[in-house]
């Protein structure tokens, strides 16, 4: 089976895969994961630049093209488990290893759990490809550790800091969690073929931020997007679940 | 005078700690709910933030606004929630009790099994009955033990909504409900012959049922309607916390039961009354004051559940929404302070509703007294 290339081949490869018995050829976990498949449903659906203007308010969630992404998104829901609610997104990644789904869309992190927890050999005991439509576009997010003002121990803190930011420090925590260094002269070798491959990515793709992992959106929109994606999960509506999105989106002002 | 004076000193600082720490911050969040906290964004998170009155704004928002639809949600979860909580830990509180009553054999090894649950917090209940819960594991296969097929209800993960109704509607069916309690009231009053009481409830419920019939059918909230209902998957949830809390009901019960003098058991015997009539007129009414106490305490749970809920399936989950988690996401989330004082506020009046008039009749029985 190929990794289908947009959205419209995942959907005709999902009624393939449940004509030949696969109840749900998607797997997927609680809201937080469904708004991280929103969004990759939104990149391919907008593009890069329409995503970008999402974020800096030029163009409305309300917009005939914003609402189409909802209409896109309910379908790729046809395709996933409907107990989806109850699974963490390690449930989720299971249901693909066990063969009861084909398909999970998630960041590195799933990878540094098939690799490192359940001990499967990327490449072989599984797979990976740029989620549909946004193939050369790289969605990020970064964990980070601030230095507060007025810090007791400061020197210590920046030792810290200056540690976890070095190649080496970045070199011993990535491969383990599955992530790669934002740095790009890591050592390639300390990485699995998912690793290689992800920083190969990192150097050559767009970059574009993740909304539901605080990358692109301040925290209020971002908290309160969980509770749209429940206005459109209960009703399958996708002009509510628009109207609502700007809603919030005018009332945190973003892109102000 | 030396004494009233020592008591007084005595006194004082829990009387300024309360002040301090209950009455004023209930003050101080009921200024927040009027204002605009949140609304603006550079300044919810300001050290000093200004802040304007909006009045009921947030109030208004919540009940009509069409982002806060959750909020709504939560509400009607909270009250069936509630309803069928206190329905079920009630019921099945008194049934163990009862059966503990009749002193069956290791009834003191059972008690601590029934007793037990209430050890735990709802954290760890809730996370054990989530894993219970899981559609394809748990209490769905335990059929299989037996050879039957697999229960296949979906029980946390469904979306699916009964006794549905319209939210535009919620105005008549308020009124419809009060108006019945206070003809319930009126008929009580008819029956005990208080002429003013039976009067005032008589007139009131007639005026309520009058304007919920004529003018309450009219009035829209929104404008378009909105459905919300019984979510089932809050049959989960009330599950386990009917799991937890009912031991408690148990011990109270029993307590009870072993309280009525044998005297009383025996009299009835002796007037020829069967097990059932003297359960029903003699026992259940003796009881009665414990149910009271057993409502209160668990209203009060109810009305406050977040932990549970939390722990079962998350504050993102709009079908097991409670207004304690939408406020909690509101407020510490979203930065919506002003807004999820509002909520607090509105929890408080709820509360507020279920203890004061017991409160009330406690204080009035002392003075009796």
């Amino acid at each position: 089976m190929t990794p289908p290339k947009t959205w419209a081949d995942f959907l005709a490869t999902c009624q393939t895969l449940k004509r030949k018995g696969l109840e749900a050829p998607l797997a997927l976990g609680e809201n937080w994961t469904q708004q991280h498949l929103w969004e990759s449903v939104a990149l391919a659906t907008l593009g890069a630049d329409g995503w970008a203007n999402l974020w800096n308010g030029k163009l409305k969630f309300t917009d005939p093209k914003a609402v189409a992404v909802w209409d896109t998104f309910g379908k790729v829901l046809d395709c996933a488990n409907k107990d989806a609610a109850g699974l963490s997104w390690q449930q989720a990644v299971d249901r693909v290893v066990q063969g009861k789904a084909a398909f999970n869309i998630m960041g590195d992190w799933a990878a540094g759990y098939m690799s490192t927890t359940l001990k499967l050999k990327p490449g072989t005991d599984f797979a990976w490809a740029p989620s549909p439509g946004t193939s050369g576009v790289f969605m990020m997010l970064s964990d980070s550790f601030g230095l507060p003002k007025g810090a007791k121990n400061r020197q210590n803190a920046i030792n810290w800091l200056k540690l976890v930011g070095s190649k080496e420090g970045q070199d011993t925590f990535n491969p383990l969690k599955g992530s790669i260094a934002a740095r790009l002269d890591s050592d390639p070798a300390k990485y699995n073929a998912y690793g290689q491959s992800a920083m190969k990515d990192w150097q050559s793709n767009r970059i574009v931020g993740s909304l539901v992992h605080g990358a692109v959106a301040p925290e209020s929109f971002m908290s309160q997007f969980g509770t749209v994606m429940e206005i459109f999960l209960q009703s399958k509506n996708p002009q509510a679940a628009a109207n609502a999105a700007q809603a919030i989106a005018n009332q945190v002002g973003l892109g102000r | 005078m030396r004494d009233r004076i020592t008591a007084f000193l005595v006194l004082l600082p829990s009387l300024v700690a309360v002040g301090i720490f209950v009455y004023g911050f209930i003050g101080q969040n009921l200024w927040v709910s009027f204002s605009d906290w949140g609304k603006n964004p550079t300044q919810a998170l300001a050290l000093r933030p200004e802040l304007q009155f909006v009045g009921l704004e947030n109030y208004r928002e919540l009940f009509s606004g069409f982002v806060d639809v959750r909020f709504r949600q939560s509400v009607v979860n909270l009250i069936f929630f509630t309803l069928f909580f206190m329905a079920g830990t009630l019921g099945l509180g008194l049934l163990l009790a009862i059966a503990l009553d009749r002193g069956p054999k290791g009834e003191g090894f059972f008690r601590t099994v029934f007793l037990f649950p209430m050890a735990l917090s709802f954290v760890v209940t809730g996370t054990i009955w989530r894993w219970l819960l899981q559609p394809q594991g748990g209490v769905n296969v335990l059929p299989t033990l037996f050879g039957f097929p697999p229960f296949n209800f979906p029980w946390l993960t469904t979306r699916q909504q009964v006794l549905v109704f319209d939210w535009n509607q919620l105005p008549f069916y308020t009124a419809l409900a009060v108006g019945l309690t206070l003809l319930y009231l009126a008929w009580q009053a008819h029956r005990g012959g208080e002429r003013k009481r039976l009067f005032w409830s008589l007139l009131s419920s007639g005026l309520l049922l009058l304007w919920a019939l004529t003018l309450g059918r009219n009035i829209r909230l929104l404008p378009y309607a909105e459905p919300h209902g019984f979510s089932l998957a809050l049959v989960g949830v009330i599950l386990a916390a009917v799991w937890q809390m009912s031991g408690y009901t148990m011990a109270l019960y029993l307590a009870g039961l072993r309280g009525i003098p044998v005297e009383i058991l025996e009299a009835a015997k002796v007037d020829g009354a069967s097990e059932w009539q003297t359960y029903r007129y003699v026992i259940f009414p003796l009881l009665a004051p414990i149910t009271l106490s057993a409502l209160i305490v668990l209203g009060h749970i109810a009305l406050k559940i977040f932990d549970l809920i939390f722990a079962m399936a998350g504050l993102d989950y709009a079908p097991t929404d409670v207004p304690a988690i939408y406020m909690y996401l509101l407020a510490f989330r979203g930065n919506q302070f002003a807004k999820g004082a509002a909520i607090g506020i509105l929890l408080l009046l709820l509360v507020a509703m279920v203890v004061i008039p017991y409160l009330a009749s406690q204080l009035r029985k002392e003075v009796r007294r």
